[in-house]
């Protein structure tokens, strides 16, 4: 009677442990499968499609503000020391041709010099004040919440060139010139620009001999027309175009030829 | 006897029903399982399908290639016109270069229609370039050689506004990464006028949408022009903005419509095209 009840807890027991083995293998193999799928997966790309659709927090919100800071820094040209570089020789460039147009002297190049640390301290600080808000024990949606205004701050502060627009080094620039030095400095830009604006109508003139196939005749005509500051809003092939349609027919014939405004308007019509 | 069949027939009842309990769960995780992957992987398939797309939308060069063609014809037909005004050739000699054109006006643009093709050298490519130099050689072979001068002529005035066109933007440029004054800038102009090469020459989008194919220059050309500040930031290649992409402006001349030259008209080619080696891509 004892070996048959040895017997039969032996069997239990040998189908318990047979349950035991198939639930691992099964759990193995099944892990298996599902790892290898998953590696298959650009995961990195879900999970960022996975953050962006659920607004679910970022790695921002568990940065300290130091580190933070250091990521905005990013925006102005990698860290705080390529900042300080980047923003130096920015500033020591356009001094120099400040001196090449006006002749600075000695004590007007020292106190722009001076001026330069404090400009670059005073953005640092800017950047500092941007992540104020953040302590040891702000909550990360929070921080986070702050380190993204803080970014869109800086981003539309460079889009509107107001770092450059306010900088101190330029201000102290123009209090220092002499009347003589800042009109020549006034001439030099004006310089500089007109030949930005050539540039530009050049550009049109390459585009237009490529749309229509321009003579020389017709392109030394049109030059002078395009580079005339009443035609300064010309700024687009179709601009161009325009412009050239709504003169009379006899003052666009004495630009460009008959055949030459035909063969535009043609193409005109493929692509409006 | 009858009780010990009884125990057996429990036990192996009791494999069996555990055996099909844990193959059925199995089963139905591992479905779970592969349908919650499957269904994950889809969704990050489409949006990135949807990126691409949108990519594709904004890429205002993405053509195929018949457009690619009907833009080589069409910058083909805009040469002609010129080709009548200039050189005034007779309706034979016409003919004669209609046919030539015809025959070869494929094959010389096909490696640059390819390029045009691939996604990866916008900018690099040349049509204009292309159309110009075939029409130099077929121009010299059809018409008579003060006719072909005449050409020349026309052709090297256009590329004499091309190289001041690129030149003043390779200024601008400059004066936009090392702040040069007016008068540097000309004194930089003299120096690219006097170094200039003719490989210089590329497609207009390229020389100005793009600030790596700007030609390349030698930094000892411009040290007595430059400060210490401007050389040093001459030595780091840093993108500047990019002006906003225009788009391409190419005539279009239809594949089947015949070319025009004066009153003569071609008899178009519908030969099938060459076949052309892939483009490699650059280095």
């Amino acid at each position: 009677m004892k070996s048959k009840d040895r017997t039969s807890s032996h069997s239990i027991r040998r189908c318990t442990s047979i349950q035991l083995i198939l639930a691992v293998s099964f759990s193995v193999f099944s892990f298996g499968t599902a790892h290898g799928q998953q590696q298959e997966m650009p995961i990195l790309q879900f999970r960022m499609v996975q953050i962006a659709d659920n607004n679910v927090l970022t790695i921002h919100g568990k940065l300290s503000r130091a580190e933070l800071e250091e990521m905005l820094y990013g925006l102005l040209g990698g860290s705080r020391q390529a900042f300080r570089r980047l923003r130096r020789d920015a500033i020591q460039r356009s001094v120099d041709r400040v001196d090449q147009v006006c002749e600075l002297t000695p004590s007007q190049k020292e106190k722009i010099d001076g001026s330069i640390d404090i400009d670059i301290a005073r953005i640092e600080s800017k950047i500092t004040s941007l992540l104020s808000e953040i302590r040891d024990d702000t909550a990360p949606e929070k921080k986070q919440s702050i380190y993204n205004n803080a970014w869109q701050t800086l981003r539309t502060m460079q889009q509107m060139d107001s770092l450059e627009r306010d900088a101190l080094w330029k201000k102290v620039l123009h209090a220092t010139l002499t009347a003589d030095q800042q009109k020549k400095l006034s001439d030099d830009e004006l310089a500089v620009e007109s030949r930005r604006a050539r540039s530009s109508k050049l550009r049109l003139i390459l585009l237009a001999q490529r749309k229509v196939g321009l003579t020389s005749d017709e392109r030394q005509r049109l030059i002078p027309f395009l580079l005339d500051p009443q035609n300064q809003s010309i700024q687009t092939l179709s601009d161009f175009f325009e412009a050239l349609k709504a003169l009379p027919a006899a003052q666009r014939e004495s630009l460009l030829s008959e055949e030459s405004f035909q063969a535009w308007t043609q193409q005109s019509m493929i692509h409006p | 006897m009858m009780v010990r069949r009884n125990r057996r027939g429990l036990r192996d009842r009791a494999t069996t029903s555990g055996m099909v309990r844990i193959s059925s769960m199995f089963i139905i995780w591992l479905a779970s399982l592969d349908l919650l992957v499957v269904a994950q992987e889809q969704r990050v398939r489409a949006q990135g399908v949807a990126r691409e797309a949108l990519n594709d939308n904004n890429l205002p060069n993405k053509i195929d290639r018949n457009t690619a063609l009907a833009q080589v014809r069409g910058l083909v037909q805009n040469e002609l016109r010129i080709v009548g005004r200039i050189c005034h050739p007779t309706e034979q000699q016409s003919q004669v270069l209609l046919s030539l054109i015809e025959e070869e006006w494929k094959p010389k643009s096909a490696r640059e229609v390819a390029k045009r093709l691939q996604p990866h050298v916008h900018g690099t490519i040349d049509f204009d370039g292309v159309v110009e130099r075939s029409m130099q050689a077929w121009v010299a072979k059809a018409l008579t050689t003060e006719q072909a001068a005449k050409y020349d002529q026309e052709l090297g005035e256009r590329l004499a506004v091309r190289r001041e066109a690129l030149v003043e933007q390779m200024l601008v440029w400059l004066h936009d990464k090392l702040q040069l004054s007016s008068r540097q800038q000309e004194s930089v102009r003299k120096v690219l006028e006097e170094k200039w090469k003719d490989r210089w020459y590329r497609s207009i989008e390229g020389v100005y949408d793009n600030e790596t194919l700007l030609p390349e220059l030698n930094r000892s050309w411009l040290d007595t022009i430059l400060t210490e500040a401007q050389r040093n930031a001459l030595a780091i290649r840093t993108p500047l903005s990019r002006t906003p992409v225009v788009s391409l402006e190419y005539p279009i001349h239809a594949l089947d419509a015949p070319l025009r030259l004066g009153n003569t008209e071609s008899i178009v080619d519908t030969s099938p095209d060459p076949i052309v080696a892939p483009v490699e891509p650059p280095e």
